[in-house]
């Protein structure tokens, strides 16, 4: 029998890809013009893209280090996107080599990728799911067999809530996911408030429509509401360069005029 | 990379300046997570390289390269490195031993050239790995389609269950063997046909509704059970299962089905159980009822509903004599001949229960239901087969039809029942339709009956009182005692109603003693209080009280408690209670007149006159009826024969030795005219109505008398 002509298709490079949008800021190739297209479009209503874009990541580095720091050795990262230099197993093994990281995307040529960078890794799992479908996480998770969720575990959702909408609740994903964690376990959590302007967050939020992915923007309370069941650490919910910044590194993350919220919640 | 060791040499130190200069300007031109000291110290090994390399080309080159491996993508980094070597390298131009081997513009040359190098072998291989990945997620995707293709197809195809997908037009896109085998169809045959279209007729409005409410998003589950049609005209009763499954901008339905065939039949099986009489497989109580009800719900214009309600008569002198199983045999047998007998369309014979049977019909011709029980009557009274014998049976049927005033089911019901209940009355073996105003009468003489019984315990009746006057001067003798009942809901009671119902139902001889007893303690009274003047007091016998032999006794006893003389009591008896040759109420007259008790004839002239008892009864009296009173009346078209009629009566009693009363005298020329024919005495409204006792009395001592003065006869 042949596939059913009115089964959807599934792998589709002509739509532009959130995860390979950011590839483009932090100076990769692994992208289409699809995706540069975008970026560009993106970069002339808010020229600091490129700087968030670096300023997401080297968060996610530093609240990595934080973690591991606390003594978290496995990491559930999700929404991890194209692997590009400093991931977060690779921050975390500076503290312990046997750290254990699973990534989780929902764009299959991003996990694809990162399996081909990963091959070979054995305290590194990658697999393709949506957060949207937590119980299906947790299944696959479990089947990998990598991290025991019964021990302290790092849930990283680094740039991944605002593109989820609240229609398809991503409280209730959290909550499930974070549910038998043990107390200690952490949760991570960026999440974009608002662009450099109205009108530059309107044409931001048109053009990610183009992408499987739109764009959310949560305020604080809607953002603090993620943390439910955690107890945010110093210094809080607060704007992604100033959660516990780095003088001594090289990063021009310093963007203007937007309002990304970072946060470290620790579970009670 | 060689690290150098860290000395207070003159190169050293200027190129580690030189190194920190160079890192400033790196910096925060790529996304490399690097403190700055530690940028530098890279930057001064690249600057070691090239100041110490013996082919300081192939240095540069390399360190061009080394930039791009370290993750300097950006081209602004490439800027600031040439920025940089070009303003500050080498740092000192004297250096011992060492000569600028190579011009500087080269060496920046070199620089970008292996940057430049390095950067497209990354971005080439950065690409290709991405499209590599794409290609993978591309084949994994494929094989995951393969697996759930080959896991789809084994379900699909082999599944027991039918399925099909829909698309918004409900038109089948995709089924399997399973629905193809139910439907009788091959597959192809069921592509692109419509999924409605399939169902019968009756059931596509319903799937019709569930595939919409689906394809609208309304709902995200639905079952069903619908009816669809075999090629074979044959019916596959199928339980419907509805989920949408997303495609792109469409939805298209999934639809599942299980057989239900059996399941239907077993429940149609059952069904036809509660709803039919096992004994006779005719439709039950139940469904009778039912159909009742849908045929008076869906009633045409100009149709009639109509029943018939049947039952066998002597049903059970047949279960006693033959046995219940010739009883079963003789009902078969009726619910055959019945079922025969009902071939209209829509008409239904159902046994009730027991020996009682129904047909429900509707119709323009509300007749016809009458011509039906016609026959049934007939077909019943065939011999009927029986346990070895061949009996004779015979149905009463109760007929009636919507025409009735309430033609509910439950009126019709009862009507049917009330026309059975008459025509069992006369007789059976017949059919009786149903009458409303010969109910109404039946029930108001069941009412009636009722109140009669406890009116005499609770004393509701009363008496009143006719003055009989002499009309020679118009004083009262007499009284004519006339029985009044009040019913207490509905009113006064007609005598001759409650008086033949009495005789029907068989009070009328305590009803007769009360009378009589209680007359005979009013004119006692009187006479306490007039002496000799008190009137005497007329009471109407019956013909049944005349035959009870103990009247007489009884009589004279109560004369005798109440101290009334008998010549104070008179007996008025209908020339029909006198006639017969029984003795007994010849007797009983005897005896009375023998005590001097007055006999009067009541309506004289109006029974069957034969005179023949005149010579042997002890009559006193005679009765002329009003209606022949009523003809005295001038320009009365019977005038002339009544005068003749009562003259004659005057005067053939008058011959006998017997008074004469006029009944009913109205006016003052009748009294006047009854005077001049010699007639004794009158009652009437002229003279006065049925009264209290307290008339009568007035009336004697001489206040509202009414005297008649003589005319001249015409």
């Amino acid at each position: 029998m042949s596939k059913p002509d009115w089964a959807p298709d599934d792998i589709d490079i002509d739509r532009p890809s959130a995860s390979r949008i950011y590839d483009v800021w932090l100076g990769g190739s692994h992208n289409f013009e699809v995706d540069r297209e975008i970026a560009r479009k993106t970069e002339l209503a808010w020229p600091d893209a490129v700087r968030y874009a670096r300023a997401n990541r080297a968060f996610l580095r530093r609240a990595v280090r934080f973690l591991a720091a606390q003594g978290i050795r496995q990491f559930l990262d999700i929404g991890s996107g194209i692997p590009t230099a400093n991931n977060v197993h690779e921050v975390a093994r500076q503290f312990d080599p046997e750290a254990r990281v699973v990534y989780v995307d929902i764009d299959p040529v991003a996990v694809a990728h990162s399996r081909a960078i990963l091959r070979g890794d054995e305290r590194t799992a990658v697999l393709q799911a949506d957060l949207r479908r937590p119980q299906d996480i947790l299944d696959q998770v479990r089947d990998a067999g990598l991290l025991d969720l019964g021990q302290p575990t790092a849930l990283l959702l680094v740039a991944l809530l605002h593109f989820i909408p609240d229609a398809d609740d991503p409280h209730g994903a959290i909550d499930r996911l974070t549910d038998g964690l043990p107390p200690g376990s952490y949760l991570v959590v960026t999440q974009g408030a608002h662009g450099a302007s109205d009108e530059s967050d309107e044409k931001i939020k048109e053009l990610y429509r183009r992408t499987p992915t739109p764009l959310t923007a949560r305020d604080r309370a809607g953002t603090e509401r993620f943390f439910t069941g955690f107890e945010l650490v110093e210094p809080g919910l607060v704007n992604l360069p100033d959660w516990r910044p780095d003088p001594t590194e090289t990063v021009d993350d310093r963007y203007r005029g937007a309002l990304i919220y970072a946060g470290v919640g620790r579970k009670r | 990379m060689t690290r150098p060791g860290r000395g207070p040499e003159p190169v050293s130190a200027a190129l580690d300046e030189f190194a920190r200069h160079w890192a400033r300007s790196m910096a925060r031109t790529s996304y490399v997570p690097v403190r700055l000291d530690d940028l530098g110290q890279v930057l001064l090994g690249h600057a070691e390289r090239m100041v110490g390399s013996t082919d300081g080309l192939v240095a540069a080159r390399e360190v061009g390269a080394a930039l791009v491996d370290d993750g300097y993508t950006n081209v602004s980094a490439l800027q600031a490195t040439v920025s940089a070597l070009a303003e500050r390298f080498p740092p000192t131009t004297a250096e011992p031993g060492r000569p600028d081997r190579i011009a500087r513009t080269e060496l920046l040359g070199a620089v970008a050239a292996g940057y430049a190098q390095a950067l497209r072998e990354r971005t080439q291989r950065e690409l290709e790995s991405i499209i590599r990945a794409v290609l993978t997620a591309r084949r994994t995707a494929e094989q995951a389609w393969a697996a759930s293709e080959a896991r789809f197809e084994a379900l699909f195809v082999s599944s027991a269950s039918g399925i099909c997908v829909v698309d918004p037009e409900n038109r089948i896109v995709q089924a399997n063997p399973a629905l193809a085998r139910m439907l009788d169809r091959p597959v192809a045959e069921l592509v692109r046909r419509r999924l409605t279209g399939l169902a019968q007729p009756s059931h596509r409005p319903a799937v019709a509704e569930a595939l919409a409410e689906l394809h609208a998003g309304r709902r995200t589950h639905a079952e069903l059970d619908a009816a669809f049609g075999r090629p074979d005209g044959g019916t596959v009763w199928l339980r419907l299962s509805l989920a949408p499954v997303p495609h792109g901008e469409v939805t298209h339905l999934v639809v599942t089905a299980q057989d239900d065939t059996e399941r239907y039949h077993l429940q149609s099986a059952l069904s036809h159980q509660a709803l039919h009489d096992p004994l006779t497989n005719l439709p039950n109580r139940a469904l009778v009822l039912r159909r009742l009800d849908e045929l008076i719900d869906r009633l045409g214009p100009d149709e009639h509903v109509g029943i018939c309600y049947l039952d066998l008569d002597g049903f059970k002198t047949i279960n006693d004599s033959f046995g219940h199983a010739a009883g079963d045999d003789v009902l078969r047998t009726v619910a055959a001949r019945l079922a025969g007998c009902v071939a209209e369309p829509g008409w239904l014979a159902g046994r009730l229960g027991g020996d009682e049977f129904v047909i429900v019909a509707a119709g323009p011709d509300p007749t016809r239901l009458v011509r039906v029980a016609e026959r049934v009557v007939s077909a019943v009274r065939q011999p009927i087969p029986a346990a070895g014998h061949q009996l004779s049976v015979s149905v009463s049927i109760g007929v009636t039809d919507d025409r009735i005033p309430h033609s509910q089911p439950a009126d019709l019901m009862r009507a049917a029942d009330i026309a059975l209940y008459w025509a069992k009355a006369a007789g059976g073996d017949r059919y009786e339709v149903y009458d409303a105003s010969r109910h109404d009468a039946q029930a108001l003489r069941s009412t009636l009956a009722t109140g009669l019984r406890s009116a005499l315990h609770r004393d509701d009746f009363t008496l009143r009182y006719q003055p009989i006057v002499r009309l020679t001067d118009g004083v009262p003798i007499g009284a004519e005692a006339l029985l009044r009942w009040t019913h207490p809901e509905h009113g006064p009671v007609a005598p001759e109603i409650f008086i033949d119902l009495a005789e029907e139902i068989g009070l009328i001889g305590q009803l007769g003693r009360w009378v009589l007893g209680r007359g005979c303690q009013q004119a006692a009274s009187w006479y306490r209080e007039l002496g000799e003047r008190a009137p005497f007091v007329s009471v109407n016998l019956s013909a049944r009280q005349l035959h009870d032999v103990g009247l007489a006794e009884e009589l004279l006893r109560t004369l005798a408690e109440v101290g009334l003389p008998p010549t104070r009591l008179q007996v008025e008896l209908t020339e029909s209670a006198l006639l017969g040759p029984a003795q007994g109420p010849a007797d009983v007259l005897q005896a009375l007149a023998a005590h001097g008790v007055r006999v009067a004839v009541d309506d004289f002239g109006t029974g069957y006159s034969n005179l023949a008892y005149l010579r042997r009864l002890p009559v006193r009296e005679l009765k002329i009826a009003g209606a022949f009173i009523e003809g005295l009346a001038p320009g009365h078209p019977g005038t002339p024969a009544d005068r003749q009629i009562v003259a004659s009566v005057i005067a053939l009693a008058h011959g006998l030795n017997l008074t004469v009363t006029a009944e009913g005298v109205e006016t003052l020329e009748q009294a006047q005219l009854l005077r001049s024919m010699g007639c004794d005495h009158a009652q009437g409204w002229w003279f006065a109505r049925p009264g209290d006792p307290d008339v009568l009395t007035e009336m004697i001592v001489g206040r509202g008398g009414k005297p008649v003065d003589p005319v001249p006869t015409h």
